[in-house]
């Protein structure tokens, strides 16, 4: 009878072992891709910011130097406006 | 405890399914202390002309009047009738630093009888999207929500639509 029992536990402790190590490969294989996943983006990311980086430089950003000309420019726009705009009434009241 | 968990979780809920998001926005703004709101009038036009027929022009336009209308200003023709204001507008959007859009809106209030403008506003704010219609209408409103507003530089924080 006890010698069943042990050979009982044996086994028990022999498939115990064999899942904890089949769920310790798992574990690590998943935190291994998530790692290199997450080191993939990171290189990923970095490579963006850099092809950004240099399409700005290339480029520039014509649209908002425009933007900024015009806005130096908008007092002397805004009295010419105002100007042709009364000229406009003037002519309609005639 | 069990109230205010239910509330907390409702609130991200809320804002999970909205998609709520903040817009920071730096805003500069110059008033002049001789602008006048209540009972004034003013017409508005685009800035730049290669913008003028554009569709988005007009909706920005027309939130910068329902803003301006709110305080107590009253549009009129110019070429009819001499405004109070001339208002001018622009925006634009282009690349910016840290792989993000930087999207800029400005205008001019000009008082003809003064000769000389009353109040410049430039908006700044930088983020993921290029997308005039998406980012300029909560900035817009904001800023003229509370026109003329302050003087000098502020950073507002305009919730996303």
């Amino acid at each position: 009878m006890k010698k069943i029992a042990v050979i009982f536990i044996l086994t028990a402790g022999v498939m115990g072992g064999a899942n904890a190590q089949s769920a310790f490969s798992n574990g690590f294989r998943m935190g291994q891709n998530a790692f290199n996943s997450a080191s993939d983006n990171a290189l990923k990311e970095k490579a963006q910011q850099m092809e950004w980086d240099r399409m700005r430089r290339q480029y520039g950003t014509p649209a908002l130097d425009r933007l900024d000309a015009l806005d130096k420019e908008a007092p002397q726009l805004a009295a010419e406006l105002a100007e042709t705009l009364a000229k406009v009434r003037a002519d309609k009241a005639k | 405890m069990q109230a205010s968990k239910a509330l907390i979780a409702t609130c991200c809920l809320c804002a999970v399914l909205t998609g709520c998001k903040t817009i920071p926005v730096s805003e500069v703004s110059v008033t002049a202390p001789e602008i006048k709101v209540e009972g004034t009038t003013f017409d508005i036009f685009p800035l730049d002309y290669k913008k003028a027929n554009a569709p988005e022009t007009a909706v920005f336009e027309s939130l910068v009047v329902a803003g301006l209308e709110k305080k107590g200003m009253h549009r009129v023709d110019a070429t009819t009738t001499a405004p109070t204001y001339i208002f001018l507008f622009d925006y634009a959007v282009d690349m910016g630093s840290s792989f993000n859009y930087e999207r800029r809106f400005v205008s001019l209030t000009y008082d003809p009888a003064l000769q000389k403008p009353v109040q410049r506003l430039r908006l700044v704010s930088e983020g993921d999207s290029n997308k005039p219609m998406e980012v300029f209408p909560p900035i817009i409103k904001n800023a003229y929500s509370r026109f003329p507003a302050s003087t000098g530089l502020t950073k507002i924080e305009v919730p996303a639509q």
